[in-house]
C-alpha cells in the first residue's frame, strides 16, 4: 500500500480522538474519577519497527486485545506498561491494593476498560467503512512487546496510537495497536479518502 | 437440538438471549430461577419488566450488540450487580431487603435469517469477591505490620526510610528546604536495669504517644530508627525552625516527668537531639542527611545531654 498521507493521517488521529473521548466519558461515569483521554499522533508502522521502538525497555506490557473479522480483519490492542496498568486499574476502582500483580477483580475490569475503548474505536472505523465486522470478546495477557506482536504472524502493518490518560491528577501513557491483516490496510486507506473527500 | 437447550438449562450460570426488540428469545433455568421476579421470564420484553434497567450501561451494551455487533464485558470490580439477580435460598435479610449477588457478564452479538440478537452470558463471582476482598484485608495487614513498630504503633526504620526518601524527592523536586531530627533518651541502659524492661517499654510508649499526634497534626513523621533512638522527619522546614521545635520536643518530654533514678543529669527521663537541614541543589544526599543529623545528636550526648545540636553551628 501506499503510504498514507499527512492529511489522512491528521484525519486519523481526528476520529481516533472523537472516539477515546467518548470512551472517557464512559469511563468517567462508570468510576465516578474524572478520566480525560487523547490520541496526540496516529503512525503506521511495520511491527518489527514497533518492537525497536518500544522494545528497550525490556519492561512488560499489560495487553487487551480483541479479535475482529469479516472484510476489515486483524486484531486491535490496547497496552499499558504493566506498572501503568496497576496504576490505571487501581485509580479507576479506588482501591488501594499492596499486591504487585493483577487481581482477579482488576483483570476482569481491566478487560472492561480495554474493551470500552476499544469498541469506541470499532464503532469509529466501522462508520468510516459503511460495513460491519465481527469481534471478539477481550483477552488480557502480559508480556514484551515482541511477544505480543509475534503472535500476529502474517506480514502486516500496525497502525499504531499513543493514548494519553489523566486521571485524578495523574498522567498515564498506554498505546493502542489496529494489526491489519489482508485488504484491511486498503480498506481503510480508501474509505479515508473518500471520507476526506466527503468532508471537502 | 432439544439436547442443546436441556444442556443450557442444567447449567450453573445464566444464559439469556435477546432480540431486536429486547425481548427475551430464550432464558436458561438458573438465570429465571435468579432473577428477583414472580413469574417466568420467556417471551417477555427486558425493559418492561425492569425498567430500572433502562439507560444503564448493560443496556448500553445490549444496543451496542444488537446495532454494531460489538461484544462487551462487564466486570464485577466497575459495575455493582448490573442485573437484579440473588440467591434464591438466603437473600431475605432480616431488614427484608434482597441481597444481589455480584456477577460477570459478557454480551455477544448473534446472528440468524438476518436477524440480530445478542446473548447474554451470566456468572455468579461472588464467591471471587469475597475470597479477593479476604486477600486484600490480609495484604493490607501484613504490609501495615511490615512497616509499623509494634511497642509503639509508629513506623519503624523500614518505613523510615521509604518516609525519608519521598521526602528528600519532593524537596528536590518543589526546591523547598526539609529537615532532619535524630533524639535519643538519656541514659536509657541505666533506666533500663535500674527498673526493668517493662518500665523501659512503657517510656518509650508514653514519650511516642506524647510526640506522635503534635508531630502528625503538622505533617511531620515520626518514626522509630531502633532501640531508643528516635528521629522526625520535617519537610519544608528550615532547619533553624527544626532547631526550636526540637528544644519543644525536648521540654515535652522532660514535662512527662517520668521518673528516672538512674540518670546522671536529672530525676526525670530526658532526651537529647540533633538536627540537620537539607535543600535542594547542594551537593547533600540522602545517607549524608541521616549522617549529619546522627552527627549533631552525638554531640548533644558529649556536650551534657537533654539539649538540641543543629548540625553545622558550633
Amino acid at each position: 500500500m501506499k503510504d498514507l498521507s499527512a492529511l489522512e493521517l491528521d484525519a486519523l488521529s481526528e476520529i481516533f480522538n472523537i472516539s477515546v473521548g467518548r470512551s472517557a466519558a464512559v469511563l468517567s461515569e462508570l468510576t465516578g474519577e474524572s478520566v480525560g483521554m487523547s490520541v496526540p499522533m496516529v503512525h503506521i508502522l511495520s511491527p518489527e519497527r514497533v518492537v525497536d521502538l518500544f522494545g528497550f525497555s525490556q519492561e512488560k506490557l499489560t495487553c487487551i486485545s480483541q479479535y475482529f473479522s469479516g472484510a476489515f480483519s486483524g486484531e486491535a490492542m490496547l497496552m499499558f506498561p504493566e506498572r501503568s496498568s496497576l496504576e490505571v486499574v487501581r485509580l479507576m476502582l479506588g482501591s488501594q491494593v499492596p499486591l504487585e500483580q493483577l487481581s482477579e477483580i482488576e483483570q476482569d475490569a481491566l478487560s472492561e476498560i480495554g474493551n470500552i475503548i476499544l469498541n469506541a474505536c470499532f464503532a469509529a472505523i466501522a462508520d468510516m467503512l459503511q460495513g460491519s465486522f465481527s469481534c471478539n470478546l477481550p483477552e488480557m495477557r502480559v508480556a514484551e512487546i515482541d511477544q505480543i506482536l509475534a503472535q500476529s504472524g502474517q506480514k502486516q502493518s500496525v497502525l499504531f496510537l499513543q493514548i494519553q490518560l489523566s486521571l485524578e491528577e495523574r498522567n498515564l501513557e498506554g498505546y493502542l495497536a489496529f494489526l491489519m491483516g489482508g485488504e484491511s490496510e486498503n480498506m481503510l486507506q480508501n474509505a479515508l479518502s473518500s471520507f476526506l473527500n466527503g468532508v471537502s | 437440538m432439544k439436547l442443546f437447550e436441556q444442556s443450557l438449562n442444567i447449567l450453573q450460570s445464566g444464559v439469556m438471549i435477546l432480540d431486536q426488540e429486547l425481548s427475551i428469545t430464550f432464558i436458561n433455568q438458573w438465570l429465571d430461577n435468579a432473577f428477583i421476579h414472580p413469574y417466568p421470564l420467556q417471551d417477555k420484553k427486558l425493559l418492561e419488566v425492569f425498567p430500572e434497567l433502562a439507560d444503564q450501561r448493560i443496556h448500553q451494551c445490549i444496543q451496542q450488540a444488537l446495532e454494531q455487533g460489538l461484544p462487551s464485558i462487564l466486570s464485577p470490580g466497575l459495575n455493582q450487580a448490573p442485573l437484579p439477580l440473588c440467591h434464591k435460598c438466603n437473600c431475605i435479610h432480616d431488614n427484608g431487603e434482597q441481597s444481589v449477588f455480584a456477577q460477570m457478564i459478557r454480551i455477544q452479538p448473534m446472528e440468524q435469517n438476518d436477524q440480530r440478537y445478542c446473548m447474554l452470558e451470566i456468572q455468579d463471582v461472588s464467591t471471587m469477591m469475597r475470597r479477593e476482598k479476604l486477600l486484600n484485608e490480609q495484604a493490607e495487614k501484613l504490609n501495615r505490620m511490615a512497616l509499623t513498630d509494634e511497642l509503639t504503633g509508629i513506623a519503624n526504620r523500614r518505613h523510615f526510610n521509604g518516609l525519608l526518601e519521598k521526602a528528600v524527592n519532593q524537596t528536590i523536586q518543589q526546591n523547598q528546604p526539609m529537615s532532619l531530627i535524630f533524639f535519643d533518651i538519656d541514659f536509657f541502659k541505666p533506666f533500663n536495669d535500674n527498673l526493668g524492661h517493662q518500665a523501659g517499654d512503657q517510656c518509650l510508649a508514653r514519650i511516642t504517644r506524647q510526640l506522635s499526634s503534635e508531630l502528625e497534626s503538622s505533617g511531620f513523621h515520626l518514626a522509630r530508627y531502633g532501640g531508643e533512638e528516635f528521629c522526625i522527619i520535617m519537610p519544608d522546614t528550615e532547619p533553624e525552625q527544626a532547631s526550636r521545635m526540637a528544644e519543644c520536643y525536648r521540654n515535652h518530654v522532660e514535662q512527662l516527668s517520668i521518673s528516672h533514678p538512674a540518670s546522671k543529669i536529672s530525676d526525670v527521663v530526658t532526651a537529647s537531639f540533633g538536627v540537620a537541614g537539607f535543600r535542594a541543589g547542594q551537593t547533600d544526599t540522602f545517607t549524608g542527611l541521616i549522617l549529619k543529623a546522627d552527627n549533631a545528636l552525638y554531640r548533644a550526648k558529649t556536650s551534657g545531654r537533654n539539649r538540641v545540636v543543629l548540625s553545622g553551628k558550633t
